[in-house]
């Protein structure tokens, strides 16, 4: 078997994935920077189409935690399978493959300032020809601009669009490689209201559009809210509880209660 | 798009024209130390190298004609170097062309000169090796005029040394004036006494006419008195040639009676010795008269002269030399404010 | 009182930096000779870090050369030396001057710029973004910068040098009457191999240097926004002091090969 079949192979298994099998699992993770410790035994199970977001105060690890998961960072211990893989044991050409079908929407968004919009586009394409799965590459950037409705910003360049904008051609060149999940680091941090409110709706669409899972990361309980099919709350390092928005927002316990005291 | 090949464009330029930049410049080192075109190499053999180095211009008839390759030892005293030449200058440089070391300029780098020989000789080939003989460089120039201010020294050391002499009776010239057998034989001839203070009338006349010659500048001795202190010497020793006339003459009055009969004989030995003086006869005429020592001696001065002279040459090649062009100027400016001065 | 610790503490700091700088430096020649080429990023940063200097390396080279020949015509001429005039000024600006003070000039243009441009990538997760995306990097950002700037500061050196040179010749055109063929050829004769290739050689080095010690500080930013002012600022500072060691380096063993 050579390997561009090895890749069709992996490519068609993660698209007719097993909802039964969860797409990232983790198993008390442990991560330390010298002495503080950040996560403290931390578990996580991600499904197929689930929108799971981590709310948690700021310096608890959640942006940590994702940057784990695409390996940005490594754990100190514990088990973590992506898309069935342990990522940890893999080499740089099979994890850039998984990291291929996990998106990262950067809390920043963390455009190329000296490319456009279209050069920012085509950037994750030049890696993964096979993800263009036989399309034009004009036309898959066509595609994500249209997706975020930002079609006319292809020639701009990231300094001339605004925040809102920025996050939205973030959005599109996650999407670009249509991923199977996608990671969102504060997707509304730094937006005004309405702004945010705009980019939860997109995300929404999104995941109903191309049928990704999505773990979000956020203090904005707002957008927990309206995107949540569940919710885990981290708090000194662990997942101190588990449930939908109503069942948390419901709950006695006043280390919960703490996070829903603006909603 | 189009902004895109611009600026490959644009770098492209960039890129060629600093690598032709670096190209000519390497090419244009390389010219001058002949390492593209055709070349060849000669060598020659020499016994200094005056801080000759590799890479240093060699040069045919002025013109810089290629690069030293190589200088290497051939045996304790001789080192050879090899040259590379162009091609061109091939045939004109013969075989019995002949190298030379000397430095461009007073201070400037040391170069290999080639000068043409008789220019008979077949052209040189590949590998030949040329005659050379040492070069004179300024500190030969400086030490022929350090001897040439030595010889002068030795000179008026010798004249002192012979007025010394003469001073203290000793050589040809005291013998001849002061002999005592002559005296003696002067004494005897008092009876001519007549005649002998008729020749001494004469020979004072002739004393006085050599003197006068001096002192017109015939002869030599003008030439010695250009130095005050050989002027000097020579006054002394013509006054001491005066006084010793007048003692040795005592004498001649003293034995005037005892010795009559040998006065003619006498007188006429005297005479002879007094023509001997005026003929320019002798080694104390030969001093104040100019025949042939006197003429080497000339000879010194002429050469002194010559060798002062080119000194001068030399300056005044100096003097439009760029390095010492300023310090002339300086001079000639300094001398023309004390004309001014002077005038006014 | 400073206590015998903080001295302690800074030479450790120096040789942590040292030991990182030569392992950035390291990964470097691992992964610049390894395929996939970022061709297209490094002509781009060729352009930006090469031709857009030029100006700039140019207008210093010419003032350098003016004023070089300007204050050096007075004390020549008082050693009545005035001839050695082009001679002089095109060895010392073909084998020292040129190169160092482009050098410097791109340490201050290009060593900042590299150290703020990748400091902010970090910060704002760009970098993180590229490793994400299956692109290297290290390999997209870093090598291509120290490549460009390998390559191109020769160039920018020779250019400063042939300015710096006609600056000179005006100098002396006005004030001394040299023609242009005159000034080169006398230039020309007088600069041996062992004045240009050694300091063309160099001139890589300088490029080196500038460009790993700007990607360096840049790609280890951290502490946001201030980190990468701080990136810029120090890499510019390192990179000044380490081409003054490579100078050095560089003038020892031009001295044992050349024997000048």
């Amino acid at each position: 078997m050579n390997q561009q079949d090895k890749i069709r192979e992996e490519l068609a298994l993660i698209e007719n994935w097993d909802p039964a099998i969860p797409l990232i699992e983790i198993e008390d993770m442990r991560k330390a920077f010298g002495d503080h410790e950040v996560l403290k035994g931390f578990n996580l199970k991600l499904f197929d189409k689930e929108n799971l977001v981590i709310v948690g105060k700021s310096g608890s690890g959640k942006s940590v935690l994702l940057k784990c998961i695409v390996q940005l960072e490594s754990m100190d211990s514990g088990m973590l399978k992506v898309l069935g893989q342990d990522i940890a044991e893999l080499d740089h050409e099979k994890l850039d493959r998984i990291r291929a079908n996990v998106g990262f929407l950067f809390q920043g968004s963390a455009l190329y300032d000296s490319m456009t919009v279209r050069e920012n586009l085509q950037f994750p394409l030049r890696r993964h020809p096979e993800r263009r799965r036989g399309d034009e590459e004009s036309s898959l950037i066509l595609d994500a601009l249209k997706s975020v409705g930002l079609v006319d910003a292809i020639d701009l360049m990231p300094s001339e669009l605004s925040g809102g904008m920025k996050r939205r051609i973030a959005l599109a060149r996650t999407l670009i490689l249509r991923p199977k999940i996608i990671l969102y680091d504060e997707p509304t941090s730094g937006l005004d209201p309405i702004t945010s409110k705009e980019i939860i709706e997109l995300i929404l669409e999104i995941q109903q559009e191309y049928g990704t899972a999505s773990l979000i990361i956020t203090h904005d309980m707002d957008c927990a809210r309206v995107i949540s099919n569940r919710m885990i709350i981290l708090v000194n390092g662990i997942n101190y509880a588990e449930g939908t928005y109503h069942e948390l927002l419901n709950s006695k316990d006043s280390n919960i209660r703490a996070f829903f005291k603006g909603a | 798009m189009a902004q895109k090949i611009k600026h490959t464009i644009r770098l492209g330029i960039f890129v060629t024209v600093g690598a032709i930049l670096f190209t000519l410049s390497v090419y244009s080192i390389g010219n001058r130390q002949n390492l593209f075109g055709k070349r060849y190499r000669i060598s020659t053999l020499i016994n200094n190298a005056y801080g000759l180095q590799v890479g240093n211009n060699v040069r045919y008839t002025g013109i810089t004609v290629g690069s030293v390759e190589r200088i290497s030892f051939r045996n304790d005293s001789t080192l050879k170097v090899d040259m590379i030449l162009d091609d061109e200058v091939k045939d004109y440089i013969k075989k019995d062309a002949i190298a030379s070391i000397s430095t461009d300029g007073l201070v400037g780098n040391v170069i290999v000169n080639i000068t043409p020989g008789s220019g008979n000789g077949r052209p040189i080939n590949n590998g030949d090796i040329i005659e050379s003989y040492s070069r004179t460089d300024p500190n030969d120039l400086l030490n022929s005029l350090g001897n040439t201010n030595e010889n002068i020294a030795l000179l008026s050391l010798n004249l002192l040394e012979i007025t010394e002499k003469i001073n203290d009776g000793e050589g040809t010239v005291s013998r001849l004036i002061g002999d005592a057998q002559m005296a003696n034989e002067v004494a005897k001839s008092l009876s001519n006494m007549q005649t002998v203070t008729k020749h001494l009338i004469t020979m004072s006349e002739q004393l006085n006419y050599s003197i006068k010659q001096i002192s017109e500048g015939n002869g030599l001795l003008p030439y010695l008195l250009h130095d005050n202190t050989i002027q000097h010497q020579m006054e002394s020793f013509i006054s001491n040639l005066d006084s010793l006339i007048i003692e040795e003459n005592k004498p001649v009055m003293a034995n005037l009676k005892t010795a009559s009969e040998d006065v003619t004989v006498a007188t006429n030995e005297l005479k002879i010795v007094l023509e001997t003086l005026n003929k320019g006869e002798g080694s104390a005429t030969t001093i104040l008269r100019d025949t042939a020592v006197a003429q080497d001696l000339k000879d010194v001065f002429r050469n002194l002269n010559e060798g002062t002279a080119r000194f001068n040459e030399n300056m005044e090649a100096l003097k439009h030399n760029f390095l010492f062009k300023k310090y002339f100027k300086k001079q000639e400016k300094e001398r023309k404010k004390q004309e001014k001065k002077s005038k006014s | 009182m400073p206590n015998k610790s903080i001295y302690f503490s800074g030479l450790m700091n120096y040789f942590e930096e040292t030991g990182k700088v030569t392992l950035f430096a390291i990964r470097f020649f691992k992964e610049a000779f390894k395929p996939p080429y970022e061709w297209k990023e490094l002509i781009r940063q060729c352009y930006l870090i090469g031709y857009q200097s030029l100006v700039l390396v140019a207008i210093t080279g010419f003032i350098m050369g003016l004023v070089l020949d300007l204050q050096t015509r007075p004390t020549m001429i008082e050693f009545g030396a005035e001839s050695y005039m082009p001679s002089m000024i095109g060895i010392s600006i073909v084998r020292e001057i040129g190169p160092v003070i482009t050098a410097l000039i791109c340490a201050g243009k290009i060593g900042s710029g590299i150290g703020a441009e990748l400091g902010s990538m970090r910060v704002t997760e760009q970098i993180d973004a590229m490793e994400v995306s299956g692109t290297n990097p290290f390999k997209f950002l870093v090598v291509t910068r120290i490549w460009a700037t390998t390559l191109m500061l020769p160039i920018l050196v020779i250019m400063a040098d042939a300015v710096g040179l006609f600056g000179s010749w005006i100098v002396e055109n006005l004030k001394g009457d040299v023609t242009f063929a005159l000034f080169f050829n006398q230039v020309f004769n007088n600069i041996e191999f062992g004045d240009l290739i050694p300091s063309t050689i160099k001139s890589f080095f300088f490029g080196f240097a500038i460009g790993l010690i700007g990607c360096y500080k840049g790609y280890y930013t951290s502490k946001g926004t201030a980190g990468v002012g701080a990136a810029a600022n120090t890499a510019v500072v390192v990179a000044s002091l380490l081409l003054f060691v490579f100078d050095l380096i560089a003038v020892l063993i031009t001295d044992i090969f050349y024997e000048i």
